[in-house]
């Protein structure tokens, strides 16, 4: 049975009659245009007006319209006459064999329409992956979570399908458990993959290391400690799939990277690519938590099981339980320096809690390895970074792909030893900070390094907030500041990886961008309208981006690693500037003119004397019209082997600087974040209403991991799978006065000058709360979370260390 | 067993035959097809799915159907108003106080109740008003200054 | 799925009938908060729900002339935290219910929902002990007074009977040269459930002496239940709240304290964490009672 996609108003957003369309869409260009106009009171004349020119304006982004108003399309969203409802009964042991699976009881009960287990797929197309294909569909024989799905069952409702999920007799044999590395490393340990324990083993040598010790006057070293962590977007994973009247098996699904999960589903179906579509839906949040399969490839099998559409929607504790997390990590680090603060050396060991399967974790120790040491100069470094499978969920993407934990130990340790040689925090900094020219641990020459004047920007903030503190009359209140940097490099770990777009136009003067990152609810399609708009000439109100479709978009890689202003931003100027030239010489040939009479400019087109609306110049070459296709690839080289790390890993690095001032109840060891100052170096800022959301989205998520966020783990299982116990940032947690500062450091790789974001917000906060600390009472916290049990741990320890001496001081030997 | 309600839900008057267990989110999304409102926790801990049940906001996930008995419901379509989109939604949307939107429909509902109440509160009093509700994206500023700019202006109309 | 009963009791005659027909199984719907939390984590499947919602007499806040309180069980915790009668004799209530999730929640939750949940980390508990409150129940055999410091037996276990629903809370009239507090402690700033301590505080103060000549005190999130800290309260009682009398009552508090740990905070931490909040809202308490005086109350 062939389902019929019956929704003609919209994909992504419940859209209404043509009429509705239209009228919202002027509804959304008259608040757009009132918002221009407040902007342009305060721009420089010779931008006013220009329809085409706003890469740095603050717009209001066009899927904000219908998600205020209730029409967005999350997958769970989407109408759907007659689809089938899908759960998964898990596995709740975290390492056994299956003996066996009886689904005689689920199969019977009511409503219950097909049950899908391993045994359905063959072998040969079981496995799914992002490197390496390692991970089932469904558990065939060997479990290797708790939560691990073994059988997908497709029922008429949502409470029947869970009803026959618990009805499901699994028969395990418990296997002795490995629940840290360290485990997975020890002599004899059970193997938990055909593969030996260990994900992966990375190294890379500069200089000397030993040498750079000996030429070191002070060293300090610790070990940091850091816990798993949840995405915590609030919508969980979902997706529809379906027939739709061509026959192509149709795939509605959240997710960062539609064409992955196209290849991955026409494998693991057995289907030729072009009979799979992989359509995004509105994505609630992501953060590298939608990159791997969750729901698509079991509602795509049970679809051609059952000839229905198949829905499926996790419950929030199958999100923490089931769903990838950021690695634990334990670093060990030691740093030297002379005297004068120059850096000598970097020793650092990485070992990380990859959990019972592969996904990102390969390339979150390829990002810490490259970035330790970022964004400074060390002549001598040493690093070994080793993550193994345990048995809890799959560590895998998250914000910045680990870079937080390496800024995390890093940037402390800088602060210990900033305050050892007696130095400002910025002159440390300022000493050893990367400028233009210099060479990063692989050997990279960078360019268009903005990290000093982050720091210039954040100086002088610091030093009038020190005055205001130190004139704060006393209210059983510690207050500190801290600071921290970093460097990440956009796109992917050493990998090419492109980005294309394409643009066209209709007759009637519609232009549609095809981008291939999809919009993961940054507002990445509205600053692509922007860049496409501008490097093309033709008003942004008639641009329309179209992304995340498997039919639709070339593969262009996915929206991660702060990659998608950058590399497909850098399609859409190219493709702009093709899609241009293209339009011009159309013109041209209708007028018969030469193309260099010809101009596209500020949405009008310029032949000679005369001026032609960007319309009728469409009606004037509608003959040809649907010829033109604007195209653009950006596929910058990149080479640096995970094995080697010699080469350009990136096109370009993000810097910023970030200040934070907090108050601590030193009684309690509780911490509120009063303040935060974050200045970055992300090239041009397309959109400043989009970045500064992505700035304090991070800022917020840093305090939460700084401070609460924990995956609870013990024995296999996970204690906290709800947000009563796993604490994310409130309202009241997080300071509204979180103050973005770009500097305008035009990168000369960049879409019109522009870098990324997204990811980087996140990393220095967590650094520079302990820093922070450090100001306000005197502690070095090395845990994440800093919960208010450790930090009142440390302020005691600290208080006891101090005793000996005072009582000393006072000659007074008594007790 | 069976119980008879009867509800307004957006201005429309509606009787259903609800069981005794069932939730007023699964009633809204499934049954009328309003699925603006957003399901996550399922513990009234996110705010994600927020409703007005007589004006005041409430989580529908554990609020069951036969507890709206009577009441007037209104969720987030109808916030808008004879289709212009409310101040405090165009306040969303200006002040890029939405980005994945999920938690969006849940903050408007529980921001528009606060001005109904309280036209001009101030900065504590918006934040205390939306301290339940949990966003991942924004890190909640804008979505406070969203609100503050309506209270400045003088509350919904 | 088991079929399950309702019952929209039309009066409290009725609902007591139900109550002891069910023979313990059925579940009494009041604000329904705990109860859809508990369903939605398939803790609970009700077999018969009995809907308090239209019993006019277990819902308002009023105050007798002669200053004590009445708070029906169902009044929401939004009601209490609004009502002007609470605010101006009672203001420790106000700050209480300031401290229950947020507005979504209280716009449902009720206080006697709360109460009966029992739960050792609820505001009201600890607030009705400190308060010396009656908790007036009925029953098939008629009303029954429990005074809020014996209300709570065991774990989410009250000395409510299978047939029993709790009908209001009687908080006696303050006495001259009362102040009173709460406070709590939690991770976040909103929204913990989990893992907080918090509490409540009353006392008379001594115009004279400045002793406290009588107080009352509940620990939350301290043990099995919401605690009457009865040693405690003995350690102050005819003391000034300073130096001897402070240290006598952190360690009497940590006799009668017994905090259980959990994923967040250790067993010690948590008795260091009671102590400082008991400290910090007696001195609040103290200091209330010595600005309210005597001559400005009715």
């Amino acid at each position: 049975m062939t389902t019929i996609w019956k929704e003609p108003d919209g994909e992504k957003f419940a859209l209404g009659s043509i009429e509705e369309q239209a009228h919202w869409q002027k509804e959304y260009q008259r608040i757009l245009r009132a918002v221009r106009e407040e902007a342009d009171a305060t721009r420089p004349a010779e931008r006013i007006g220009r329809d085409s020119h706003t890469v740095g304006m603050a717009l209001p982004r066009n899927d904000a319209l219908y998600k205020v108003r209730g029409k967005a399309r999350y997958a769970a969203n989407i109408p759907m006459e007659g689809a089938l409802f899908c759960r998964f009964a898990r596995s709740t042991e975290a390492h056994a064999r299956i003996r066996g699976i009886d689904i005689s009881e689920a199969k019977a009960m009511p409503g219950v329409r097909a049950i899908l287990t391993a045994d359905d797929i063959p072998a040969d197309q079981l496995l799914i992956g992002t490197l390496t294909d390692d991970t089932p569909v469904l558990a065939k024989d060997h479990v290797r979570y708790s939560g691990e799905p073994i059988v997908a069952i497709a029922a008429e409702t949502e409470e029947a399908a869970e009803a026959a999920c618990l009805a499901v007799e699994i028969d395990y044999e418990p296997l002795p458990m490995i629940l840290t590395p360290e485990e997975a490393l020890a002599p004899g340990a059970v193997q938990l993959d055909p593969d030996g324990n260990v994900i992966g083993d990375l190294k890379l040598e500069n200089g000397d290391i030993e040498a750079g010790l000996r030429a070191a006057d002070v060293v300090v070293e610790g070990s940091f400690v850091t816990e798993p962590v949840d995405h915590c977007f609030l919508e969980p994973p979902s997706g529809l799939a379906f027939v739709d009247p061509d026959g192509v098996l149709t795939v509605m699904v959240c997710t960062q990277y539609p064409h992955y999960h196209h290849k991955q589903i026409a494998r693991v179906a057995g289907l030729p690519m072009e009979k799979v579509r992989v359509v995004q839906t509105v994505v609630g949040g992501a953060f590298g938590g939608k990159m791997d399969n969750t729901v698509e490839c079991a509602i795509a099998l049970l679809v051609l099981k059952t000839g229905r559409p198949v829905r499926m929607l996790y419950t929030r504790e199958e999100v923490f339980t089931a769903t990838t997390k950021r690695h634990a990590m334990k670093i060990r680090q030691k740093i030297g320096a002379t005297k004068d603060g120059r850096f000598t050396a970097l020793d650092v060991e990485y070992l990380a809690d990859g959990g019972a399967y592969r996904s990102y974790s390969l390339v979150v120790g390829g990002r810490c390895v490259i970035h330790t040491g970022m964004p400074y100069r060390f002549p001598n470094s040493r690093v070994h970074y080793v993550a193994t499978f345990t048995n809890y969920p799959p560590s895998g993407a998250m914000r910045s792909f680990g870079v937080v934990k390496v800024a995390f130990a890093l940037e402390s340790l800088i602060d210990e030893l900033a305050g050892r040689l007696g130095m400002s925090p910025f002159e440390i900094r300022r000493i050893n900070g990367l400028v233009d020219g210099d060479k990063t641990s692989t050997g990279q020459v960078i360019h268009d390094v903005g990290l000093l004047k982050t720091l210039e920007a954040i100086e002088p903030i610091y030093q009038e907030r020190r005055k205001a503190l130190a004139a704060q009359p006393d209210d059983g209140l510690k207050r500190g500041l801290g600071i921290a940097c970093l460097g990440y490099g956009i796109g992917y770990s050493g990998i090419r990886n492109p980005s294309t777009a394409r643009m066209r136009v209709t007759a009637d003067g519609v232009v549609t961008a095809c981008c291939g990152t999809p919009d993961i609810g940054t507002g990445s399609d509205m600053s692509l309208a922007q860049i496409a708009a501008q490097s093309s000439g033709v008003g942004l109100h008639r641009v329309r981006v179209v992304s995340g479709d498997s039919t639709k978009t070339d593969d262009s890689g996915p929206t991660s690693a702060s990659r998608t202003t950058y590399f497909s931003g850098n399609a859409a100027y190219i493709c702009g500037q093709d899609f241009k030239r293209q339009f011009e010489e159309a013109v041209a040939r209708a007028r018969g003119v030469t193309a260099a009479q010809v101009r596209i400019e500020d949405d009008r087109i310029v032949i000679g004397n005369e001026r032609l609306s960007f319309e009728d110049a469409c009606r004037l070459i509608s003959a040809e019209i649907e010829d033109i296709c604007g195209y653009g690839k950006f596929d910058p080289e990149i080479e640096a082997s995970i094995l080697t790390f010699k080469g350009n890993p990136y096109p370009t690095y993000v810097y910023a600087t970030h200040l934070v001032e907090v108050a601590v109840d030193a009684e309690l060891g509780r911490v509120d974040v009063l303040r935060c100052w974050a200045a970055h170096d992300a090239g041009t800022i397309v959109n400043p209403t989009g970045a500064e959301g992505q700035v304090d989205g991070g800022v917020a998520m840093g305090i939460g991991q700084a401070l609460w966020e924990k995956v609870e783990r013990r024995d296999g299982v996970i204690l906290n799978p709800h947000y009563r116990d796993y604490l994310m940032a409130g309202a009241k947690d997080v300071p509204l006065e979180i103050k973005s500062i770009f500097i305008q450091n035009h990168d000369r790789t960049g879409p019109f000058g522009a870098k990324g974001l997204a990811e980087v917000s996140l990393i220095p906060i967590p650094a520079a709360i302990a820093s922070a600390l450090h100001d306000a009472v005197g502690i070095r916290p090395k845990r994440l979370p800093m919960s208010t049990e450790y930090l009142l741990g440390l302020i005691n320890e600290r208080a006891r260390a101090a005793a000996p001496a005072a009582k000393a001081a006072a000659g007074d030997g008594h007790d | 067993m069976t119980i008879e309600i009867s509800l307004q839900v957006n201005g429309v008057s509606h009787k259903f035959a609800v069981s005794p267990t069932e939730t007023l989110v699964d009633l809204l999304r499934r049954r009328l097809g309003l699925t603006g409102t957003n399901k996550d926790c399922g513990m009234g801990i996110c705010g994600a799915c927020t409703v007005m049940l007589d004006g005041l906001p409430v989580s529908s996930c554990i609020l069951l159907a036969s507890q709206a008995d009577g009441a007037a419901v209104t969720t987030i379509e109808a916030i808008e108003r004879d289709g212009r989109l409310s101040p405090v939604q165009e306040a969303f949307l200006r002040h890029g106080a939405s980005q994945c939107g999920y938690c969006t429909p849940g903050f408007i509902i529980t921001a528009s109740a606060l001005l109904a109440e309280n036209p001009h509160p101030s900065r504590d009093e918006i934040v205390e008003a939306l301290k339940g509700n949990l966003c991942r994206c924004t890190g909640y500023k804008r979505i406070v200054e969203a609100v503050e700019s309506v209270a400045r202006q003088g509350g919904p109309t | 799925m088991t079929d399950c009963r309702f019952t929209r009791a039309a009066s409290l005659g009725e609902a007591v009938d139900c109550l002891q027909q069910a023979g313990g199984e059925a579940h009494l719907l009041a604000g329904g908060i705990a109860l859809g939390i508990l369903m939605n984590e398939k803790l609970l499947e009700p077999s018969w729900l009995i809907d308090l919602s239209r019993l006019e007499d277990l819902k308002g806040i009023r105050l007798n002339p002669d200053g004590s309180l009445r708070i029906g069980a169902m009044t929401t915790h939004r009601e209490i935290e609004r009502s002007a009668e609470i605010a101006g004799a009672y203001p420790m209530l106000i700050e209480m219910a300031r401290e229950i999730a947020c507005g979504r929640i209280k716009n449902r939750g009720t206080i006697g929902g709360n109460i009966c949940l029992a739960d050792p980390q609820g505001d009201p508990p600890v607030a009705m002990i400190a308060l010396r409150a009656t908790l007036r129940a009925v029953g098939p055999s008629g009303p029954r007074d429990i005074a809020a410091t014996a209300f709570f037996t065991d774990l989410y276990t009250t000395a409510l009977t299978k047939d029993e629903l709790l009908h209001e809370i009687q908080v006696p009239a303050q006495a001259d040269h009362t102040g009173a507090a709460f406070g709590k402690f939690s991770a976040r700033r909103a929204m913990d459930y989990s893992s907080t301590v918090s509490a409540a505080v009353r006392l008379v103060r001594d115009a004279v002496s400045g002793r406290i000549s009588d107080i009352g005190i509940g620990i939350g999130g301290a043990g099995l239940i919401p605690i009457w800290a009865q040693a405690t309260e003995a350690a102050l009682r005819d003391n000034r709240p300073d130096g001897d009398a402070l240290a006598a009552m952190r360690e009497a508090l940590m006799e009668e304290i017994e905090p259980i740990g959990d994923d967040l905070y250790s067993a010690d931490y948590k008795r260091h964490v009671a102590s400082v909040i008991l400290r910090r809202t007696l001195e609040r308490a103290y200091a209330r009672a010595a600005a309210v005086g005597g001559a400005d109350k009715p």
